[in-house]
């Protein structure tokens, strides 16, 4: 059931530009605040009307639009979708009550057109983007309410790292004492399991701040999923990942070419309240040979996440020239010094391989990273999350 | 001795520009690949203890006073 305007009765949908409902058709603006939230909750047990249905692959939910009375398939977890067939917004409140409901929601602030902007805007920067892709046709445009668990973690530790500087030809090794406590507020964990976790830690960080006590009403022409992660799991991730942010905050602290933590001696706290919130993203999706990418706007802070294809020609005639340009000094620079004989030549020449050796080793291995990242980006789940779902927008 | 210099300088010259492209490529790209830090995520923040350099790799750890979490 979706909220009516009191004057046209036309459908309201939450608009992030004014954070209030407006209503297309009258232009009207109404304050989420000036709903009774009790008044909504009675109307839904009477309109939405629930069935499961389910094939050998994948199991889904029926539910009746209230607008047009026809059937929409949802998936296990979506509490918010739009009719495929009238386009209006529907939210299975139902859901929402039988689920846990969400304690917070961080409202849309970014509006659909400047999500568009910004990423059109961010794709035209990139140097080895194709220029079909700077100048994509989205396909569909959803914004999307992720669930994340919110934990309050404490980690108190003590740790010995050990450090290898480098002074000249030599190298030492140093030992460093660090002790050091951090108080984790609100540390987030995506509560989707539709959602890869690579995708839903990249977006954050989202303004915690900016959460407003959770109000159907903000979910109106927007998708949103309940959690289907349970706030144990949660918890225990949560601690994972404090503890790895500690760490790397201690290394951070040391000065040194190569660091590691040798002796650890950690105790963490957890407040056993886990909360649940809905935070606010838009997935752009567009067509490239044929091929569907989707690209993520956090919509509060703009950051844009997601990986596109590369120009290979491009890419290709730049590998060329760099790298004949460089091979060409290299050359020049290992031949003047391996014609001279001496003793010393000798060593360099060594000093020489051992670098070509590292400089190739490790030149692939950074490369192939980046591409596993771009190719792990781009991959199905993010899209099927953004696309596995009724249309309408 | 023309052959090794050219070995030499092809590896240079391909781990190189593979590194140097790799970043580029990942810039253009690959969007919102930072590493996140504690500072996105603490809101009281970190806070150092104790911080000494060079001491002995047998140096006995703290032991962390319990906190009540609240």
């Amino acid at each position: 059931m979706i909220r009516s305007c009191p004057n046209c009765a036309s459908n309201l949908t939450f608009n992030p530009a004014m954070q209030k409902l407006s209503c297309e058709y009258c232009g009207g603006s109404f304050d989420v605040s000036e709903f009774d939230v009790d008044e909504t909750h009675e109307k839904e047990t009477v309109n939405i009307t629930e069935k499961t249905e389910s094939t050998s692959e994948i199991s889904y939910n029926v539910f009746t639009c209230n607008t047009c009375g026809a059937e929409i398939a949802v998936n296990s977890t979506e509490t918010a979708t739009f009719c495929v067939y009238c386009g209006n917004s529907n939210i299975i409140f139902s859901r929402i009550k039988k689920s846990k409901k969400p304690d917070l929601i961080l409202p849309f602030e970014v509006t659909k057109e400047e999500a568009e902007h910004d990423i059109r805007k961010k794709l035209a920067k990139g140097f080895f983007v194709p220029k079909d892709i700077k100048n994509f046709k989205a396909e569909s445009i959803r914004g999307i309410y992720i669930p994340y668990h919110i934990s309050d973690i404490d980690i108190e530790g003590s740790v010995i790292i050990k450090g290898v500087k480098k002074s000249g030809k030599h190298s030492h090794t140093y030992y460093y004492k660090r002790d050091a406590f951090c108080t984790f507020d609100h540390i987030t964990t995506d509560a989707s399991r539709m959602l890869d976790d690579s995708s839903s830690i990249r977006i954050e960080p989202f303004p915690y701040y900016s959460c407003v006590p959770f109000d159907e009403d903000y979910l109106s022409g927007f998708y949103a999923d309940v959690a289907d992660i349970n706030s144990s799991a949660a918890l225990s991730l949560a601690k994972q990942r404090a503890q790895f942010l500690f760490e790397e905050a201690l290394l951070e602290s040391v000065s040194a070419s190569s660091k590691k933590i040798i002796k650890s001696n950690y105790r963490v706290t957890e407040n056993p309240k886990v909360r649940t919130a809905f935070f606010p993203a838009w997935f752009l999706t567009f067509r490239y040979k044929d091929k569907v990418y989707t690209v993520i706007e956090n919509a509060r802070t703009k950051k844009i996440i997601g990986a596109v294809p590369w120009d290979t020609k491009k890419f290709v005639g730049m590998f060329i020239s760099i790298a004949t340009g460089i091979t060409a000094v290299a050359t020049m620079i290992a031949y003047a010094i391996t014609i001279d004989m001496s003793k010393d030549s000798s060593k360099a020449i060594m000093y020489m391989i051992f670098g070509a050796i590292a400089a190739f080793v490790g030149g692939v291995n950074y490369f192939k990273r980046i591409k596993k990242s771009i190719e792990r980006t781009t991959a199905a789940s993010i899209i099927k999350y953004a696309n596995n779902r009724q249309g309408g927008q | 001795m023309f052959v090794l210099a050219l070995i030499i300088g092809l590896a240079l010259g391909i781990g190189i520009t593979l590194a140097i492209l790799g970043r580029a490529l990942n810039t253009s790209n690959n969007l919102g690949d930072e590493k996140p830090k504690i500072t996105d995520f603490s809101n009281r923040g970190f806070v150092m203890v104790v911080k000494q350099d060079r001491v002995r790799s047998d140096t006995k750890l703290d032991i962390p006073i319990p906190r009540n979490r609240n």
